[in-house]
């Protein structure tokens, strides 16, 4: 079952009703049951990984918890005052204990993500290196990680780092650390949530809001918009071209990667709304993932508007901490030995973002294209802000100022086009395809305006339901840079609003597609 | 709560719209060629008074003639054959009937593919198998046991079953069949490639011209024990049982095809022995139509009397029906 | 302290006025890179180790807040 169809929909309506008929205080249990049962009928038999991430964090972040505690009772309670250097000496040693916890808690649940998810590649490219060397290679594992493995993973370390830096107190119930981990709505792709934002909500009861349900539902059908008639129109067209890439032109590959690029940020924002307006019926508000990201005027921007939640988890939780590492020091120093001060000082950050970009690649799938796709982000951006100086030169010894339409326009442009080409790594099957595919793209480039050569042979009512369906998108993102778009149909009529919902609801029933065996499942579930 | 009738309030706005919805989808977009159509009027109108129900793939639907039997054992007999039903589908319209309709015999039409493939794949054949119910609550309970979660958005909002709402040449066609004499009389269209003839029947008149049939072809049809499934005995032992507790008897037609298509088919001869014990251990009537059961078949079904390789086209529907009731009567005699 | 920390940020981002701002990681006035490098340059004038407990948004989001966790992380030295 996934979150886009109506047997969701209809089942997620009668939990509301036992989540709002159970005392307040039992709220939480109620959810967790529900979790664990959506959960389950999303198609996961074995709830062992959850349960280890739920009881390895609530030991671990209990451990760490008490260390500060007794730091503190020791400092505040000793007979004697603690001169300068005792202190200091004590609070080393309480982090290093922490620190012990903290990598007991990484070692278990990364091992668990990295097992499950990058067994195979890792053992896949010991046998290639075993075969150079005419040795015989191991037996894959085989090994399936469960739905949701690399969004609660990442979130429940979020929370054991908080914890870590005394930034939250930890949870004792283990079943509400459970909850935590297993929440449904965002079990397939997230958003990845922080511990101090979500748990909160979804430990204390809710009374029922009439207008949470109001504005979920509408949140759930403008997801349906995107996912159902956008999303599932355009992708049979985009995988259809580059399963074809042999025998395509240049021009109709990047035609695909232009395919791609919207019906990504369909079915990602689309599930994302879904999720949000699912939790918002139950009173609990998740992170946002999404701010208008081809609004963009570079791809460091980009990265701040697209899948927020997790480039947001990335900078917290890798990038600085890289950056002030000792490995960044070091990188700083050589930068500084070599190279201009301006530059040598952007090393640790450099050296930082070579880390994240990396992760990000291989976070999305264990392979070598999405490690490409990751460095190739990290380059751009890098150079970007490396020689910022000399872009900026060029730009004002054309007299053209930044905060021009025109140029504005220009840079989303440009964004939007690096976007969708660096979407040939996701795009092709392989990384030595997705390689074949950017040289035919750059040498057998061949334009043309026909039908075959735009859209391949795919039939028109379905470009024509995608095309309404995204100019719509269009212009109520640009509604959204103004102000809340329920807010605005709420100030209207009950016969406006109405008309507007059934609208849509005809939109999504007429035009989503529905019924063929390519569409349904949701393009970031994969990771 | 204010709030409660505002939402009792806009709840019955949805069912409304829903139902309109339907209702506009099937008008416009539901072609007159398609045999479900005819079918869900016959369903209605006979509803109370069917006896003999003919039950399975397009073997039945196409090859099984109603009419024929409802003469010649005196009864009202509806043909409830859909393409590749799969058992579970058949259990449940059994089901269905019994609830609905007197029900005194049923024949339930068999080929290899029912017994060794997986045929419960599509939302499709699902679709024609519910469209065919008549209680609500047996289609849930259909569901609920057979179905995916991605069918109930097309059964119960028929415009998701439509993929091109702007074929504005199938939706005049529509509009204006459904408004003509012939339509009213549960005549099909001439566009359409087979005719209605009543009672959930289709006929085809066209002649199958014994082209060659290859290994390939035939994957579906190849018979094996070990290739039985699970649930296909299950459901045709619970079919039986069902049967066993109304008072109902319960028949299984072994169809044959063509002799092209069926000498590729593998051990026929097994596949008979098989369902001579497994119908005598359940008490279940039996009529083996394979060549190898049955001596001359062919004589009787030669090749003109197929549209295809293995269905039977209109003669051939008339007449193995005429046999399956001469055959019968002879039984229920002894 | 402070004419350090101003003439330090002044030449980060010689646009802003950082007097006024109290929220310049909320609002994201100051991006991750401008973090970086800020954390570098105190890190070098003041003679103090930002760790990673340090790097959160209230003691970055305004001037005395950083000058809060400057003259902190100085004391346990």
């Amino acid at each position: 079952m996934t979150v886009n169809q109506l047997a969701f929909f209809v089942l997620f309506f009668l939990s509301v009703i036992i989540y709002y008929c159970v005392p307040r205080k039992c709220q939480w249990m109620a959810l967790l049951g529900l979790s664990l049962l959506f959960y389950h009928l999303m198609g996961v038999d074995n709830f062992i990984y959850v349960i280890v991430t739920a009881v390895t964090i609530t030991c671990g972040t209990r451990m760490m918890y008490r260390v500060d505690c007794r730091l503190d009772g020791e400092i505040r309670n000793a007979d004697v005052k603690l001169t300068r250097s005792e202190k200091k000496e004590k609070k080393q040693r309480a982090k290093s204990e922490k620190k012990r916890w903290l990598a007991g808690i990484i070692v278990i649940n990364l091992g668990i993500l990295l097992a499950l998810k990058y067994g195979d590649f890792f053992v896949h490219n010991a046998n290639r290196l075993l075969g150079l060397f005419g040795m015989d290679g191991v037996n894959k594992l085989g090994l399936i990680a469960p739905l949701g493995l690399s969004y609660y993973t990442l979130q429940s370390i979020g929370y054991a780092l908080d914890v870590y830096k005394g930034k939250s107190i930890p949870e004792k119930n283990p079943f509400k650390v459970l909850l935590f981990v297993t929440y449904f709505p965002q079990m397939t792709q997230g958003p990845i949530g922080r511990y101090q934002s979500l748990a909160p909500q979804l430990y204390e009861g809710h009374s029922f809001s009439y207008k949470n349900l109001s504005y979920g539902c509408q949140r759930i059908l403008w997801g349906m918009v995107k996912k159902a008639v956008i999303a599932d129109n355009l992708r049979p067209m985009a995988v259809g071209i580059f399963d074809k890439w042999t025998s395509v032109s240049g021009f109709t590959l990047f035609m695909a990667c232009i395919y791609t690029t919207f019906q990504i940020y369909a079915d990602f924002s689309g599930y994302s709304d879904i999720v949000c307006g699912v939790s918002e019926i139950y009173g609990i508000r998740m992170e946002e993932n999404f701010q208008r990201p081809f609004f963009s005027c570079s791809l460091s921007e980009y990265w701040r508007r697209w899948h927020i939640s997790l480039s947001s988890w990335f900078r917290d939780y890798i990038f600085y901490p890289a950056s002030i590492s000792r490995g960044a020091v070091s990188f700083g120093k050589l930068g500084s030995r070599i190279l201009p001060p301006r530059i040598a000082k952007m090393f640790p950050a450099v050296f930082a973002l070579s880390i994240v970009w990396i992760c990000t690649g291989l976070w999305h799938d264990a392979s070598w294209r999405y490690i490409m796709w990751g460095v190739a982000n990290g380059v751009i951006i890098i150079f970007a802000i490396i020689l910022k100086p000399q872009f900026d030169a060029v730009r004002n010894k054309l007299h053209i100022r930044e905060e021009v339409w025109w140029w504005k326009g220009f840079c989303m442009i440009r964004t939007f086009v690096i976007v969708a080409l660096l979407k040939v790594f996701p795009g092709a099957g392989s990384t030595m395809n997705s390689l074949r595919i950017y040289k035919k793209i750059v040498f057998e480039f061949q334009p043309s305006l026909s039908y075959e050569a735009l859209f391949l042979n795919t039939e028109s009512f379905h470009l024509i339901y995608a095309a309404v369906a995204l100019v719509l998108f269009f212009l109520v993102s640009i509604m959204q840079t103004k102000g809340c778009v329920r807010d605005f149909l709420a100030s209207k009529p009950v016969v406006v609003r109405w008309t507007v919902y059934l609208l849509l609801l005809c939109m999504i029933i007429f035009m989503g597609a529905f019924g063929s065996t390519t569409v349904g499942g949701f393009e970031y579930a994969q990771f | 709560m204010r709030s409660f009738r505002k939402i009792i309030c806009r709840i019955a706005v949805l069912c409304i719209f829903a139902v309109a919805v339907n209702e506009a989808g099937r008008y416009l977009y539901e072609s007159v060629e398609n045999p479900v159509v005819y079918a869900r009027k016959d369903l209605e109108e006979t509803k109370g008074t069917v006896e003999t129900l003919l039950l399975g793939s397009s073997l039945i639907h196409w090859g099984l003639d109603p009419a024929v039997i409802s003469e010649e054992l005196d009864t009202v007999c509806m043909n409830l054959g859909t393409d590749v039903q799969p058992l579970g589908g058949s259990y449940f319209l059994l089901k269905d009937q019994i609830q609905n309709n007197p029900v005194k015999r049923v024949f339930l039409g068999m080929g290899v593919a029912g017994m060794v493939s997986n045929t419960n794949t599509l939302t499709g054949r699902r679709l024609a198998i519910l469209d065919r119910m008549l209680s609500p609550a047996v289609k849930l309970e259909y569901l609920i046991q057979e179905g995916e979660f991605k069918d109930l958005e097309q059964v119960l909002l028929y415009p998701t079953r439509v993929e091109n709402i702007l074929n504005f040449d199938l939706i005049k066609s529509n509009i204006l069949y459904r408004q003509s004499e012939e339509f009213q009389q549960g005549i099909s269209p001439e566009s359409a490639r087979w005719q209605n003839e009543g009672m959930g029947f289709q006929s085809n008149d066209q002649v199958y011209d014994g082209n060659y049939t290859t290994e390939k072809m035939v994957r579906n049809g190849l018979w094996s024990r070990k290739n039985i499934r699970p649930e296909a005995v299950e459901y045709l032992t619970q079919m039986a049982e069902l049967c066993h507790e109304n008072g109902i008897e319960f028949n299984i037609i072994i169809f044959p095809h063509s002799y092209e298509y069926a000498s590729m088919q593998g051990d026929l001869a097994d596949m008979d022995v098989y369902f001579e014990e497994f119908c005598s251990n359940l008490g279940i009537g039996l009529f083996d139509y394979n060549y190898t059961a049955y001596e001359g078949i062919y004589d009787i079904l030669p090749t003109e009397y197929y549209w295809d390789k293995k269905h039977l086209n209109k003669t051939g529907a008339a007449r193995i029906a005429q046999l399956l009731c001469s055959e019968y009567k002879e039984k229920s005699e002894s | 302290m402070r004419d350090e920390l101003m003439e330090i940020l002044g030449r980060l981002r010689p646009e802003l006025e950082f007097e006024k701002e109290q929220k310049l990681i909320d609002d994201g006035i100051l991006d991750s890179f401008d973090l970086v490098s800020l954390i570098g340059e105190i890190n070098e004038c003041f003679d103090v180790e930002v760790s990673f407990d340090d790097i959160e948004p209230e003691n970055f989001n305004s001037v005395d807040a950083m000058l809060a966790m400057i003259r902190k992380l100085q004391e346990e030295d």
